[in-house]
């Protein structure tokens, strides 16, 4: 049995300028097998200011850190395009219709050990944008931009792909599509995905599992297996992991309040 | 504008007699002839035009080829950029004056001069733009395995653009009156040295043609430029 993703003692530190150590992370050890590829979604619930994007950053190789982060056995060191980092406002590149900006990194990737066999028609189906393959976005459209970069993503076929936060800057009903759309991409596509997020409703919603993180510093406290089908309209299973998650924070000495609990 | 011409033609020509305030208009049309025989506004014309415009694009596509560089972050970004400190406390015709002294009546230096003036501007003005640009915009590229140096040159590059371009056309009319009072000073050829003439010999109406001429080469190159803008620049980041 193959580890998909093992991080181990991944710690991150800097020094600041009065030359005192500040620790963003420390000592996360996360492991998901093969044997979990039923699992396609997990989240890092914790409260903002965790490092939450730094621990993701650190896992695709974005930024340096102590410790071992191996997917499928191999050590990431640097991006690798295996992983795919999707920050919390995604850019879009508004010179470039939508078709075209699915298709930029491939065409900007120069390494040739990498081939891409991609349907765009169909990557763009997925993220729900058919028929606005030769629109332009504006650089306000934040729904339209999260879309653009998850099916930018999919060009890749990574094996990850790590969503910062994403969902918090939509409003109600692009959210509600938004997850619809992540959960019918995990359904067709062997990707596994990773979401940081704030919002308990979100990470129950969407993971098959969730890593509560504590902050100052960022550490896993708990991992909650949500082992069932599809939680989202059973509000007493909700409820059920909204307490749990909040008891584990606050024996942490932590609120929920902390987190946003929709 | 074309009410203030027609102002003008009303006042100056029909109702007011003659004056030292503005020439009458009919007696400025006239003396294009004279602009064009006597003083040489052709040739004049067409040295300050080359000597805004060639150095301009050239300062641009140098821009864009050392761009990854000034972005970086090395010892030659370094030097580069340190010479921010100089266009911020020492005027362009500070300069102009340093090269004129150095090589007198030279075109070459006009050249030069332009050239110091855009490349300048843009490189800083650019890296700027670069650094004020989103970080999330790279660093989702990143992660691709993309290298920086395409993402500079693809991605963030292109990106600025639209206000590159904003910034090119506030610079043109600086550009103008930077060769104009260049040629002013240095009496080579140009519309400066014309201006300079016209000066000489108190040739009220030429000096009027000739700002007739200036006002609006200005406006139709900032109008191209902004045309450039809308059709080429035209996305927003």
């Amino acid at each position: 049995m193959e580890n998909l993703l093992d991080i181990k003692n991944l710690s991150k530190s800097y020094y600041d300028d009065a030359g005192t150590r500040q620790i963003i992370l420390e000592n996360i050890n996360l492991q998901l097998m093969s044997d979990e590829n039923s699992t396609s979604l997990i989240s890092i619930l914790a409260p903002l200011g965790s490092g939450k994007t730094t621990l993701l950053k650190t896992i695709c190789g974005l930024e340096s850190f102590e410790g071992e982060v191996n997917v499928n056995g191999k050590r990431i060191t640097e991006p690798n395009g295996e992983i795919i980092y999707i920050p919390e406002k995604p850019s879009s590149f508004t010179w470039l219709n939508i078709k075209d900006n699915v298709e930029l990194p491939s065409k900007l990737y120069k390494k040739n050990d990498k081939k891409f066999t991609f349907d765009v028609d169909e990557i763009i189906y997925l993220v729900g944008l058919s028929g606005y393959e030769d629109f332009y976005t504006s650089s306000s459209a934040s729904g339209f931009r999260l879309r653009i970069a998850i099916a930018r993503a999919l060009s890749f076929n990574p094996k990850f792909i790590l969503l910062d936060d994403v969902l918090k800057n939509l409003d109600g009903e692009t959210r509600i599509e938004l997850i619809d759309i992540l959960n019918e991409i995990k359904a067709a596509k062997n990707i596994f995905f990773m979401l940081a997020t704030t919002n308990i409703s979100d990470a129950i919603s969407l993971s098959q599992k969730i890593f509560l993180m504590r902050k100052n510093p960022g550490r896993i406290i708990k991992e909650i297996d949500i082992s069932m089908a599809h939680p989202a309209d059973n509000s007493e299973i909700i409820t059920k992991f909204k307490n749990e998650i909040e008891e584990a924070f606050k024996s942490q000495g932590m609120f929920h309040s902390v987190l946003v609990s929709l | 504008m074309p009410l203030y011409f027609l102002i003008w033609i009303l006042l100056f020509e029909l109702v007011l007699p003659m004056n030292n305030v503005l020439p009458k208009p009919s007696i400025v049309f006239q003396s294009l002839s004279d602009l064009l025989k006597t003083y040489g506004l052709s040739w004049n014309y067409l040295s300050t035009i080359s000597a805004i415009y060639f150095p301009l694009i050239v300062a641009y596509y140098l821009i864009r080829f050392i761009f990854p560089i000034i972005l970086g972050k090395n010892i030659l970004s370094d030097i580069i950029l340190s010479f921010e400190w100089f266009s911020r406390y020492i005027p362009g015709i500070i300069v102009a004056m340093i090269l004129i002294y150095w090589f007198p009546q030279s075109e070459f230096t006009k050249f030069f001069f332009a050239f110091l003036i855009a490349f300048t501007s843009f490189m800083f003005k650019s890296q700027h733009l670069a650094e004020n640009l989103d970080a999330e915009y790279s660093l989702g590229l990143q992660s691709f395995g993309i290298d920086k140096n395409t993402i500079l040159r693809k991605v963030i590059w292109k990106a600025i653009q639209p206000s590159l371009m904003a910034h090119i056309i506030r610079q043109n009319i600086y550009l103008w009156a930077s060769i104009i009072l260049f040629e002013y000073v240095n009496l080579g050829s140009g519309l400066g040295t014309l201006l300079r003439k016209i000066l000489l010999f108190k040739d009220f109406s030429a000096l009027i043609m000739s700002f007739i001429i200036i006002g609006f080469s200005i406006f139709l190159s900032t109008q191209l430029l902004k045309f450039i803008k809308n059709k080429i620049y035209f996305w927003k980041v």
